[in-house]
């Protein structure tokens, strides 16, 4: 069986397609499987480790460094989750072009609907950062609390929505 | 894949074309999926940006002691399906059931504490749309609970549909035909379960330590 493997290997070896083969025969192949067990046990150990200190991270007080903190981890985490367990390193170029227009695409999305977020109180005469008023117990009941302050104007349909989300725990119980 | 082990469909010049051709398929698939919980994600974060107190204070509510362990359980079991694709190339059919085995077990467990948060949650009424009730956070918390129901559930399905799959593969390798002829459909389940591991190293920052 595994002769007639090799022998189908070498045989296929002369094609044109078989480069994009070569590399991940290396990664995952039977030419080397102890080499291959090691490294997914380094990369194994480095991911336990990441997830030790991303854990200790979120006990520390690490005020605005926080958010990129953890997500830094994290995506250093799927790199190498990507790179090795999923054997991009050494993969063919067909599927990194797969990989970057995921990245790609992803990040055009995300970015355009974070800049529709950031933007939406532009058109006011002094733009001011987008807030969303939360629930208040003292704020009840919000309809006779009309005093729209200059900036709130953007907000009146969102502050429009928000007395009836407001009312319905008070009127439930 | 055709019936047999090793052949070649009609369509393919060679076994390698075949192989490369079905990796391709899985990797297009998966950026299908960075589309669909990219957006999901996305959706999570701007509500986050947007309610940044009640989320913080919501997502207390979580256990990071399960969380941190069902991470560890999700990267062992990325571990163990490795190993899988290894014993499929060298063509140890023992280990190859040994290690699909304890990657099923993994991800069962991993549904398991995942079942034991999500109970929790319920016995503390934090269910969106089954029995939530506002407490002290208001009703935003509700917003929280709904992104983390959906997302949660969402990586929990896929991890369902992939112990389904390997489940045939577990067949297949019993029956003898899974090998150093036919080792693809461990290799592409293998990115499949990979791509589940990522998505939730991603999600468990998000939810459990922002």
């Amino acid at each position: 069986m595994t002769a007639h493997a090799h022998e189908h290997h070498d045989a296929a070896g002369h094609h044109a397609g078989h480069h994009e083969e070569a590399g991940h025969h290396d990664a995952a192949g039977p030419h080397d499987p102890k080499g291959t067990v090691k490294l997914y046990v380094t990369i194994f150990v480095a991911l336990l480790v990441l997830t030790a200190a991303t854990v200790a991270a979120s006990y520390v007080e690490l005020g605005r460094w926080h958010v990129p903190v953890a997500i830094g981890i994290a995506v250093f985490k799927a790199l190498l989750v990507l790179l090795f367990f999923m054997h991009l390193l050494g993969g063919s170029r067909l599927q990194w072009l797969v990989v970057a227009a995921a990245g790609c695409f992803a990040t055009i999305f995300v970015s355009l609907v974070g800049a529709d977020y950031a933007s939406r109180n532009w058109y006011l005469p002094t733009p001011t950062p987008l807030e969303v008023r939360e629930w208040q117990p003292a704020e009840l009941p919000p309809a006779s609390k009309a005093a729209p302050s200059p900036a709130a104007t953007g907000e009146a349909t969102r502050a429009a929505a928000a007395p009836s989300e407001t009312v319905s725990p008070e009127a439930s119980p | 894949m055709t019936s047999s082990a090793g052949a070649v469909a009609h369509h393919f010049a060679n076994i390698h074309q075949q192989r490369t051709a079905a990796r391709l398929g899985m990797w297009i698939f998966l950026l299908t999926e960075v589309m669909f919980f990219g957006g999901a994600i996305a959706t999570f974060c701007i509500y986050r940006v947007l309610h940044a107190d009640v989320f913080a204070k919501a997502a207390e509510e979580l256990s990071k002691p399960l969380g941190t362990l069902n991470t560890v359980v999700l990267i062992t079991s990325s571990l163990t399906m490795a190993m899988s694709v290894v014993e499929a190339h060298t063509g140890n059919r023992r280990r190859l059931l040994g290690w699909l085995l304890a990657t099923m077990g993994l991800g069962v467990t991993f549904l398991g504490i995942k079942g034991i948060e999500w109970y929790t949650e319920y016995a503390h009424h934090r269910v969106p749309g089954l029995n939530f009730t506002p407490d002290e956070l208001g009703p935003t918390a509700e917003l929280f609970f709904a992104c983390y129901f959906a997302l949660t559930s969402l990586h929990a399905l896929h991890m369902i549909i992939g112990l389904v799959v390997m489940g045939v593969l577990v067949r297949l390798a019993y029956k003898g035909r899974l090998g150093p002829e036919r080792f693809i459909p461990v290799e592409v389940t293998g990115l499949y379960w990979h791509f589940v591991d990522i998505v939730w190293i991603f999600l468990f920052p998000l939810l459990y330590l922002l």
